[in-house]
């Protein structure tokens, strides 16, 4: 882990934000769509400084994926790919069927939707797939996510800060 | 240089969300025009009493993790 202490701190209360937001999306009975609109585009915003930081890992998996050297770096790097693909998908079409916080940006009208509608089905199938892609993405990353806990842990415990 | 590069790679972060938005309206142009006889409506207000749904869909994405962890046996290193 060679990430400084502060900015080490800020990934891992970056990426627990992250985790706690992704489920508390999914359920937009216990959030209603207003906090949940808003939560979506918070998290879109989450999302970009998560690759920003995690960029120096992207570049070097890509160099590595390809050519492919072995099965593992090329079912991480798929893994992480679908989860972007996923993500995308699913902040875009719930852009495109915002009842709340993009007509209240843009000054627009609300779109009407229709149960079954397409870009309610793709937000919905898009949605379960980030919950598993992301589960396994954080599978992927246990031994970071556990060695960050400790460091920040111990440092808290020592009262550094 | 680092707002350079760090708007080189926020480009970069755009062209490949843009590729999977393309993909994605190809897609739902596939789709026939929906019927308007169900509108979907969504509770605006949040509920309280449904924390223990919430609290599901933690374990479950736990459930899923684990399950990652051990039966797929996701490791970062090329072992």
């Amino acid at each position: 882990m060679k990430a400084s202490p502060p900015r080490l701190k800020f990934t891992f209360s970056l990426n627990l934000a992250l985790l706690l937001t992704v489920c508390a999306l999914e359920q937009i009975p216990f959030t209603g769509a207003l906090l949940h609109e808003w939560l979506g585009l918070t998290f879109a915003a989450m999302i970009v400084v998560h690759l920003l930081l995690s960029w120096a890992w992207i570049a070097s998996q890509t160099k590595r994926v390809f050519p492919i050297q072995s099965a593992r770096a090329l079912m991480n790097y798929l893994l992480n790919l679908s989860l972007f693909a996923a993500v995308t998908t699913s902040i875009y079409s719930g852009i495109t069927i915002s009842q709340e916080a993009i007509p209240s940006i843009t000054k627009t009208a609300r779109p009407i939707l229709y149960h079954g509608s397409a870009w309610v089905s793709i937000h919905d199938q898009a949605s379960n797939f980030v919950i598993a892609l992301a589960a396994l993405h954080l599978a992927l990353n246990w031994d970071w996510s556990v060695a960050a806990g400790r460091t920040i842990f111990r440092r808290l415990k020592a009262g550094a800060p | 240089m680092k707002f350079v590069r760090t708007v080189a790679r926020l480009t970069m972060i755009a062209l490949a969300a843009t590729l999977f938005i393309g993909l994605t309206t190809l897609y739902a142009h596939s789709f026939g025009p929906p019927s308007p006889r169900e509108r979907e409506r969504r509770n605006s207000e949040p509920h309280l009493k449904s924390l223990p749904t919430l609290l599901q869909q933690y374990l479950v994405f736990g459930a899923i993790a684990l399950a990652g962890r051990k039966i797929l046996r996701l490791r970062l290193g090329s072992r």
